[in-house]
């Protein structure tokens, strides 16, 4: 059975690749399989048959009659029989697995690929819990149990003891993405209100980034420093106000800032007046921009992306929730891409950087000068030892940062320190740029950070402390082509499988939106109205079904009244 | 059996304003069914029950509201929208008849199925047109407002084929009512004093003169004048709150505890009402009660001004004044263009207590009926002959003369008196433009005509001649106020000529554009008559009815308006007012 467990495990790698990992790393347990005198096969636990040794088949058809809704859950696998019966009776079938090893046990004893294909796989230890299970009854509704696999399962006895319980909310939960006006994390504002949709969310996202250039203009027009200030505060309360409105009038389940949004302590503490919670991921270093001690204590959620001494200072200041988020990729955003030719006369580097020109990265990269290092970003042609390298002296679009990616042989990651004379001394984050680069499938080398080794293995990322182990590291990889394309692949495989936006989403979900609400985030979203009239719209002319879909937009529009 | 639906899905001012229409389409095809669909938010509006076999309420507030809090709920909604037309599958229409100019309201028109549509309608190529030429008259109005000459409740009436009875608007008001507004206005000092009723809210920032400045009003009403009843709805409480709390004279407070029937049941005891353009208004003019009301905004009373004889309208005589519907106001300079002293002189001149005031930076209209039993509004001071007012009722006799009024007399008699006498030499500036857009408009139609005629090769030529005809014809649009209204009307006649093949639409265009170059030449040979160029009343005549080819609906047996009773079903309540330039109210 060896080429059915393959294709078995490929169409699970497929649809539930989780679970296939899970499979993949199970050891054999203490699973065995017969064969009854029916010639059927059944999977052993210890010499226990898992499945009815007399009639298999027939003992899981009777079972799965008892299900109703065309969408079942199923707890426990067995030996498959459940699942086929199921399957031919219900349109979607979820398989909550306990123990990997029973999976793997079934999978090669029997050819069930036709399941692997047709059933969704899930691991019980990610959807036992309250927000899980709310999340898997949106879908399916019905719960069949394997009786022998929940008995020996700890998560599928949560699982099937919670079921009876579950509810999920008529809405999905409101989510009011707020980003900073100015600064470096405007980008991740956008990545997480895409994250919190994609996640099933309904997402409003205040993106004030366009009024940067009022900002200025207002710095510019005033009188002198004290009047800009001035002016400036009473923008960024107007654009403060208008986030409270909104968020109080939608209302939304939770508003979630990032770093320099522009609400002071006094916007949060109305949106809690208006019973609004909200998060803030203060996606910075702690230690280079301190206004956060003012305004996080408003906050019910605080995140951070340093673990340990910054979460500690935040539970002292009085935060109800602190916790540490790591940055993240967007793999819609950051991706592998293939270059044009004239694309790759432009960036093509034996080593680049692209990134801003902070004192310690010019320290550092000002000796590497005798190395073909190029540095993408603004200023670097202002520095005249080095202006030669500088590839073009712009602010570069994330589009163009990913082909720079694309088309260097080693992307060099140096952290950004202020006030510090080469690599950060206190590498205690790591950060956005480490995701991208791996989720892009580009090789990097980046400066040894203390919490990597939770995010990384060491094969997927070569890190360095001092610059010496940076030069040794570039001789090794510079002509070690395949080398890099290893590393890089393993590393993108891990940051799509856990370090997207979506995963940093969903945990801000499951920390801040109750379960039931959380759960109305997995049910099936129909397409929008908009989608559906662009459907209808391609036929030459207006069809019934076409006028009534626009007359609901234009009920959701209003209307104007002449005279 | 005709079959009639009527859409109405605006608000209660609306509806009420729609009451002559039904009365008189009951009149014209008394056996015929008529339908009428309103939204929940008017639902208990209490109008006749008489003035349609069938009253729908559409729950347009209840759907926008769960399709705000649920966008995703989109498909149920659809479903309701789909059923709610469908209910009429088995029987169309022969006429559906839509007075709300909204997109969904145009979307509902199209899919209500009806062999006949006036009104806003979404067409085949799902563009918007409107149909029938008194709605387009009214659409086009709205391009340069300040020139809308006729009222909302005449223009529908016309729009259905109906004349205008001279009758008042109907509104349904019980006993009970009656009794309650008896005993919530007992008990005062002096029972004999009349009452003066105040509605401080409106719709809008904009319609809305500040509650500060009507206390101001109030407390400079001599008290035997009146005792002050304040009005209007609980969400207007706290208009309410802002006036009283500069009031220095107590009135009797019924804000917020009035249903729409006790509203009228209240106002019939009152002698006057005082208030913004507001729903209150038209219920003040539906149960005889004379209304005083101060506009702002967008408030125009050549279109909404309360309909019938006698009530006053002061009016701003600001620049900006009356803004567009969609317009962001930032000054409200509109609102202060009357003063507390001004508004209660005009409030003693209505109630027949002291001449009519002079105002600075406003004017007093006052309502009365015109020769084809359409109301108009014609202000009371020296501003009578101002050349706007004039320019105004020029335009309004061209419009009557050349789209036909259902039973009128200004086509067949040549017009009525010579009310545009007195001035003429100031707005003869305005004939010559009118005269070179009559001109071009002639031009445009020849070239229309010659592109319905020729085939092959010289379709092109053609096509591009009439092109640039009407290039030329929307150039000149822009000249003055008057051609920009003419030109605008033209655009959504012929905007509306959609599905035609060739000749069809160019003999069409041919026709919109001579009528658009007898009305220029009609409205410059009124406004200088010492350049007339011919016959002018032969040349309109011919251009009626050809607006799109679309007409008002063809009712069996039309009959004429009862002006023997003159009044309508309600004669005893009419207002008694002689005239309304300077001489006052009776």
């Amino acid at each position: 059975m060896a080429d059915a467990f393959a294709t078995s495990l490929a169409e699970l790698e497929r649809h539930s690749p989780s679970v296939a990992d899970a499979i993949a790393s199970a050891g054999p347990g203490a699973y065995t399989w017969s064969v009854t005198s029916a010639g059927a096969v059944v999977v052993e636990h210890e010499g226990r048959p898992l499945d009815s040794r007399r009639d298999p088949a027939g003992a899981a058809a009777r079972q799965a009659a008892t299900a109703a809704a065309p969408a079942v859950v199923l707890a426990g696998f067995g030996s498959g029989y459940l699942s086929e019966a199921l399957l031919a009776r219900h349109a979607i079938v979820h398989v909550v697995v306990g123990d990997p090893a029973e999976l793997a046990a079934a999978l090669r004893a029997r050819d069930l690929a036709h399941v692997c294909r047709a059933a969704r796989f899930h691991l019980a230890r990610r959807v036992a819990d309250a927000h899980g299970a709310a999340a898997l009854k949106a879908v399916a509704p019905d719960l069949v149990a394997h009786g022998p696999s929940v008995a020996r399962s700890a998560d599928l006895r949560c699982l099937v003891e919670r079921w009876p319980r579950v509810t999920v909310a008529a809405r999905r939960p409101r989510i009011l993405v707020v980003g900073p006006i100015a600064g470096g994390t405007p980008e991740m504002a956008r990545a997480s209100a895409r994250a919190f949709t994609a996640l099933g969310a309904d997402v409003r996202d205040i993106d004030p980034s366009a009024m940067a250039a009022g900002l200025e203009w207002l710095g510019t027009m005033a009188p002198h420093a004290p009047a800009a200030t001035r002016w400036q505060d009473r923008l960024v309360d107007l654009i403060a106000d208008l986030v409270v409105e909104v968020a109080a009038s939608w209302p939304a389940d939770l508003v979630f800032a990032l770093a320099q949004a522009p609400l002071a302590r006094q916007h949060v503490e109305r949106l809690a007046d208006a019973s609004v919670p909200a998060a803030f991921w203060f996606a910075e270093n702690h230690r280079v921009l301190p206004y956060w001690i003012h305004v996080a204590p408003a906050y019910r959620w605080v995140y951070g992306i340093q673990p340990g001494a910054f979460e500690a200072r935040l539970a002292s200041l009085g935060v109800a929730h602190p916790g540490y988020l790591p940055a993240a990729c967007d793999p819609a955003v950051h991706r592998p891409v293939t270059l044009r030719a004239e694309e790759r006369d432009r960036y093509a580097a034996a080593i680049s950087f692209a990134g801003a020109p902070y004192v310690n990265r010019r320290k550092v990269f000002a000796r590497l000068r005798d190395l073909p290092l190029r540095l993408w970003g603004p200023d670097w042609d202002r520095d005249p030892v080095l202006r030669s390298m500088a590839g073009c002296p712009r602010r570069f679009t994330t589009d163009e940062m990913v082909r720079i990616f694309a088309a260097s042989a080693i992307n060099l990651n140096v952290h950004a320190a202020a006030h510090v004379d080469g690599l950060d001394p206190e590498p205690d984050f790591v950060n956005p740029r480490t995701f991208e680069l791996a989720a892009c499938g580009a090789f990097q080398l980046t400066d040894w950070r203390r919490p990597l080794a939770d995010l990384f293995a060491e094969d997927e990322i070569a890190t360095f402390r001092t610059v010496s182990e940076l030069r040794a590291l570039i001789e090794r990889y510079l002509d070690d082509a395949p080398g890099r394309a290893r590393m890089a692949e393993r590393a993108r495989r891990h940051a799509l499988a856990a370090h997207t936006y979506v995963h940093r989403m969903d945990r801000v979900l499951r920390d801040t939106i109750a379960p039931d609400l959380y759960g109305a985030c997995a049910r099936p979203r129909a397409p929008s109205l908009d989608e559906a009239i662009a459907g209808l719209a391609r036929a030459e002319r207006a069809s019934r079904d076409e006028l009534v879909l626009r007359a609901v937009r234009a009920l959701t529009a209003g209307g104007r009244q002449v005279a | 059996m005709k079959r009639v639906l009527v859409l109405q899905m605006c608000r209660l001012g609306d509806l009420l304003q729609t009451t002559p229409l039904l009365r008189g389409l009951r009149r014209l095809v008394p056996d015929g069914f008529i339908s009428l669909v309103v939204t929940d938010g008017v639902a208990e509006v209490p109008i006749p029950a008489s003035l349609a076999d069938e009253r729908v309420v559409f729950p347009q507030q209840a759907l926008a509201r769960g399709l705000a809090e649920q966008p995703e709920s989109w498909p149920e909604a659809a479903r309701s929208i789909a059923e709610f037309v469908d209910r009429w599958a088995p029987l169309p229409f022969d006429v559906c008849l839509n007075l709300t100019h909204t997109e969904f309201s145009a979307l509902l028109a199209r899919l209500v199925p009806a062999r006949r549509t006036i009104g806003r309608v979404v067409a085949d190529d799902r563009t918007d047109v409107v149909l029938g030429p008194w709605l387009q008259y009214l659409w086009a109005s709205q391009a340069v407002r300040r020139l809308s000459s006729l009222n909302l409740v005449d223009v529908y009436a016309w729009a259905a084929g109906v004349p205008s009875d001279r009758g008042p608007l109907d509104i349904v008001v019980t006993e009970g009512a009656r009794w309650r507004a008896r005993a919530w206005l007992a008990g005062r000092p002096e029972p004999a004093r009349p009452l003066v009723a105040v509605q401080l809210g409106s719709s809008e920032e904009r319609r809305r003169w500040p509650p500060e400045l009507f206390a101001a009003a109030i407390d400079r009403l001599p008290v035997e004048w009146g005792d002050v009843v304040l009005l209007g709805t609980p969400a207007e409480r706290p208009l309410a709150d802002r006036a009283r709390a500069v009031l220095r004279r107590d009135v009797i407070d019924l804000m917020g505890q009035t249903s729409l029937e006790e509203l009228g049941a209240v106002l019939e005891r009152c002698r006057l009402l005082l208030t913004n353009d507001t729903g209150t208004m038209h219920v003040a003019a539906a149960v005889g009660t004379r209304v005083v009301c101060l506009s702002s905004g967008p408030a125009f009373v050549h279109e909404t001004g309360p309909y019938g004889e006698g009530h006053l309208w002061v009016e701003p005589l600001d620049a900006c004044f009356p803004c567009a519907a969609e317009t962001v106001c930032h000054h409200f300079a509109c609102r202060l263009a009357y003063t507390p002293d001004d508004v209660a002189g005009v409030v003693g001149f209505a109630l027949g207590r002291t001449p009519a005031p002079r105002l600075g930076g406003a004017q007093i209209l006052a309502g009365a009926f015109g020769a084809d039993g359409e109301v108009r509004y014609v202000p009371i001071d020296h501003r009578a002959g101002s050349p706007r007012e004039r320019l105004r009722r020029a335009l309004s006799r061209v419009w009557r003369e050349s789209l036909g009024v259902p039973g009128g007399r200004a086509a067949e008699h040549g017009g009525e008196p010579a009310d545009l006498a007195g001035g003429a030499s100031d707005l003869a500036n305005e004939a010559e433009p009118l005269r070179e857009l009559a001109a071009a408009a002639r031009e445009a139609g020849l070239a229309a005509a010659r592109l319905a005629r020729v085939r092959g090769t010289a379709v092109a030529d053609a096509g591009r001649a009439c092109d640039r005809g009407l290039d030329r014809l929307w150039r000149l649009g822009a000249a003055t106020d008057a051609a920009a209204l003419l030109v605008a009307h033209l655009r959504v006649v012929v905007d509306a000529l959609v599905g035609l093949p060739l000749p069809a639409l160019a003999r069409r265009y041919a026709e919109a554009c001579r009528a658009t170059a007898a009305r220029a030449d009609r409205l410059a040979d009124l406004l200088d008559p010492r350049a007339a160029v011919g016959p002018v009343g032969t040349a309109l005549a011919a251009c009626v009815a050809v607006a799109g080819g679309e007409t008002g609906p063809e009712w069996p047996a039309a009959q004429p308006p009862d002006r023997a009773a003159g009044a309508g079903p309600n004669p005893d309540r009419r207002l008694r007012v002689e005239t309304a330039h300077g001489t006052g109210p009776a």
